[in-house]
């Protein structure tokens, strides 16, 4: 019992939410239209010519409310009103008992009319006060005040008979409308699966490039420092390019790739790596081999686009003196040129173990003479405005105490 | 709450759908019991003729009905059912046992078949019962009912039941077409699921293989012996029966549970046998991996197996002592098939090392994993 009383609850809770069902209630007037006039145009030799005349008008109005629902905005105040006015004309049937008592059975329909399509909550009160009044004039002695003599028979079994049809109709509705409310919440609950895998398939390309990078790390933490220096240049030159409009997707993938561009580092050696002196050739051959190692490293993750291609063709040049391929960075994209730069320029600005950082007069010499064969001239002048307009710091001042820490 | 759709489902296939929602036809059918209950109730107070006997059939004929189909649909038993149902009904119409109104029970029985049986069922049901109707109301019945109904009944009731039974099949047309929609946009919302996820799948395995990749990059040699154990983990997953996702993540687990190896000195790496100084070195690795894992954010469960993958089950092991089912299955699982892998490459013979593993079983491995990586070797 507490479960039905639950379910009711949450049903007329529910239907309250609900807004009515226009091109249902349509098709129920337009039949209940169709009807009446049949009956109308068929047996019209039985009825009074005042009936006769009523259900003309019953007819007209139903068929004209169905016409005319689709453009009522508020159509929940319509099925009030029609609904009321259907409520007055049943109590008047009731009590003059037109076609001996016939017509009266026509408000069989109210359930069936009310409930389903308008809802509980408006639907409901008409049923019952119709059903009330109906029980209450049969079952009571108030039956000898109507205007027309209903037998034994029909006083007794009519009001059964509305509560037998208002139980059926009042049931379907709330099982359909329980049904239509799992629906819903395994629908939301469906729609939440799919928004929380969208979400964590974008974490996780996120986060493959802080994990990946904090390998580097686990590695060698110089690199890994170098690594954050070169993102951020990179995105910083990406943002100041001319003629170039990068998208926020875009800014973040050059980030990335200046990230992961020295991946393959780890595949050298520590020897190699952390020497504190220059290196000998057959070491700086070893060393030359960090871009294929990050390219392979990096070359599945094609959901990070340029990101392999930045750890694979960094150290290539824009005459195509470069390594490891040998090729022209002018025929790879932009993104390439830019993270070549700045990590030519991190080079240069940075403490290595084997010597301080440069000044800033080598480091604008180097870019001068770098600018059309070492790097993309475009580029090589964002980096030069941007280091004498300061967005590029040069530790130029402190070169000794730098040097003292390294 | 979504509006009304704009695009209903097509008309033919809203009347030929299934019958989807169980609850609505057991609920109607045990409300007609009670309604029926409730005339027998109604038939003691009235004084007269009863129909008892014929309400008392139908009650039972439902409850057989009920109980018949309580755990499965039995649609060709239920239809028998309601054609014994109906030719009742008829009798009670047709023998006029209570007066003027028994030709409710039949009206209600009509509209109560719609919900009960669906549209295209009903609609049989429906069509052979309005023929009978005018039989007896119109046609060669007309005498027989006659005295029990009057004029007024036999002529109008034909259009009460076309009014009543018609908004009912509306009624049941608005339920059906949201069955059809409801089932069209969940099929679509599932097939949504199923690819994000195949996407969710393939971004992580290619995460896993690139940071396998960065290892085996660093520690030449190792990418057999991490495949081997990323088998090796999944066929032991398997065979202790675990679901799908866990077996996947066995694998990928296998694939990654050395990967804080790229953090170790060259010194540590490269050596064969370790001293005492560079052993507490080379225990971090486990926890060197577990963080670069850990930065992934949606894989903590990989995670926690690299990290705990070293504990043994007595709880001797490295680096959090765990004992037992503290340790999760995932490490207990490549634990042991890390400590296969390992031995065999030392190139030591399937028996030898099935006895190492008898041996050590409770102790430093789950003896139900070591059972069962028994059974795969």
């Amino acid at each position: 019992m507490p479960r039905i009383t639950e379910l009711v609850r949450r049903v007329y809770q529910y239907e309250q939410r609900c807004s009515v069902e226009t091109a249902y209630i349509s098709n129920v007037l337009l039949l209940l239209a169709a009807v009446v006039l049949a009956i109308n145009t068929f047996n019209n030799s039985m009825s009074t010519p005042g009936l006769y005349i009523f259900c003309l008008v019953v007819a007209a109005a139903s068929a004209a409310t169905a016409l005319f629902l689709r453009r009522v905005h508020n159509v929940g105040k319509a099925t009030h009103f029609t609904s009321a006015l259907f409520l007055v004309f049943g109590l008047a049937c009731l009590y003059f008992g037109a076609n001996d008592g016939f017509q009266t059975l026509w408000f069989f329909l109210f359930p069936f009319v009310l409930l389903i399509h308008i809802g509980l909550p408006s639907g409901i009160p008409y049923c019952v006060i119709y059903g009330v009044c109906a029980s209450l004039l049969f079952w009571t002695p108030l039956y000898q005040y109507t205007a027309y003599a209903y037998s034994y028979d029909f006083r007794f079994y009519y009001p059964v008979f509305y509560w037998s049809f208002f139980v059926l109709v009042f049931v379907a509705d709330l099982f359909y409308k329980r049904y239509r409310i799992e629906q819903e919440q395994s629908e939301r609950r469906m729609e939440q699966e799919v928004a929380d895998t969208v979400r964590d398939a974008q974490a996780l390309m996120l986060h493959s490039v802080t994990a990946i990078s904090r390998m580097i790390d686990e590695k060698d933490r110089y690199t890994s420092q170098h690594s954050q220096r070169v993102a951020e240049y990179s995105r910083l030159i990406a943002e100041n390019m001319p003629n170039r409009h990068f998208s926020q997707q875009e800014l973040d993938n050059i980030y990335r790739s200046g990230l992961l561009h020295d991946i393959g580092k780890i595949a050298i050696p520590d020897a190699v790596l952390k020497k504190p002196d220059r290196l000998t050739d057959e070491e700086f051959a070893t060393m030359k081999t960090h871009p294929v190692w990050g390219r392979k490293i990096l070359s599945g993750l094609e959901f990070l686009p340029g990101v392999a291609l930045g750890a694979g063709c960094h150290h290539e040049r824009y005459d195509g003196r470069g390594y490891p391929d040998g090729v022209s960075t002018k025929d790879l994209p932009v993104q390439v040129r830019i993270i070549s730069a700045a990590d030519a320029l991190d080079a240069m600005n940075s403490n290595r173990c084997y010597r301080s950082h440069r000044s800033k007069e080598y480091i604008l010499g180097e870019l001068q003479k770098g600018r059309g064969t070492q790097f993309d001239p475009e580029v090589a002048d964002v980096v030069i405005r941007l280091i004498e307009n300061g967005q590029i710091k040069i530790d130029s001042e402190t070169p000794a105490g730098k040097e003292a820490d390294a | 709450m979504k509006p009304f759709p704009k695009k209903p489902p097509r008309i033919p296939e809203v009347i030929l759908s299934p019958y989807r929602d169980r609850k609505i036809s057991f609920w109607m059918k045990v409300t007609l019991i009670f309604i029926w209950w409730f005339w027998m109730l109604a038939g003691v107070i009235y004084r007269g003729p009863t129909h008892h006997i014929i309400l008392g059939t139908m009650i039972a004929l439902l409850g057989l009905d009920i109980y018949y189909s309580r755990k499965a649909p039995r649609p060709r038993a239920t239809i028998c059912i309601f054609a014994l149902l109906a030719l009742l009904n008829v009798h009670l119409f047709a023998s006029g046992q209570i007066g003027y109104f028994s030709i409710f029970p039949l009206l209600l029985y009509c509209s109560a078949i719609i919900f009960i049986l669906g549209i295209r069922v009903s609609l049989a049901f429906n069509a052979f019962l309005f023929v009978v109707l005018l039989c007896y109301l119109r046609g060669p019945g007309r005498d027989s009912v006659l005295p029990i109904y009057g004029e007024h009944m036999l002529v109008r009731f034909p259009y009460l039941y076309v009014c009543i039974v018609g908004i009912g099949y509306i009624i049941m047309f608005s339920i059906q077409s949201y069955w059809v929609e409801k089932a069209q946009e969940q099929e679509v919302l599932a097939q949504r699921i199923r690819t994000e996820k195949a996407k969710l799948a393939e971004t992580s395995f290619k995460v896993i293989t690139a940071m396998y990749a960065a290892l085996s990059a660093r520690v030449p040699g190792i990418d057999q012996h991490c495949t081997h154990v990323a088998e090796l983990s999944r066929a032991l997953a398997e065979k202790l029966n675990l679901n799908k996702q866990a077996c996947t993540d066995a694998y990928s687990a296998g694939l990654l549970h050395e990967v804080g190896a790229v953090g170790l000195p060259d010194d540590v790496l490269n050596t064969a046998v370790l001293n005492e100084a560079q052993f507490e070195i080379y225990k971090t690795y486990v926890t060197r991996g577990e963080k670069i894992i850990r930065e992934l954010q949606i894989a903590d469960t990989l995670a926690d197996a690299v990290l705990h993958h070293r504990e043994n089950y007595d709880g001797s092991g490295y680096p959090s002592q765990l004992a037992g089912e503290a340790i999760p299955q995932l490490s207990r699982i490549i634990a042991v098939a890390d400590y296969v892998d390992r031995h065999r490459q030392r190139g030591e013979s399937e028996d030898h090392i099935r006895q190492r593993l008898n041996a050590q079983s409770g102790t430093r491995f789950d003896p139900a994993c070591v059972i069962g990586m028994l059974e795969i070797m």
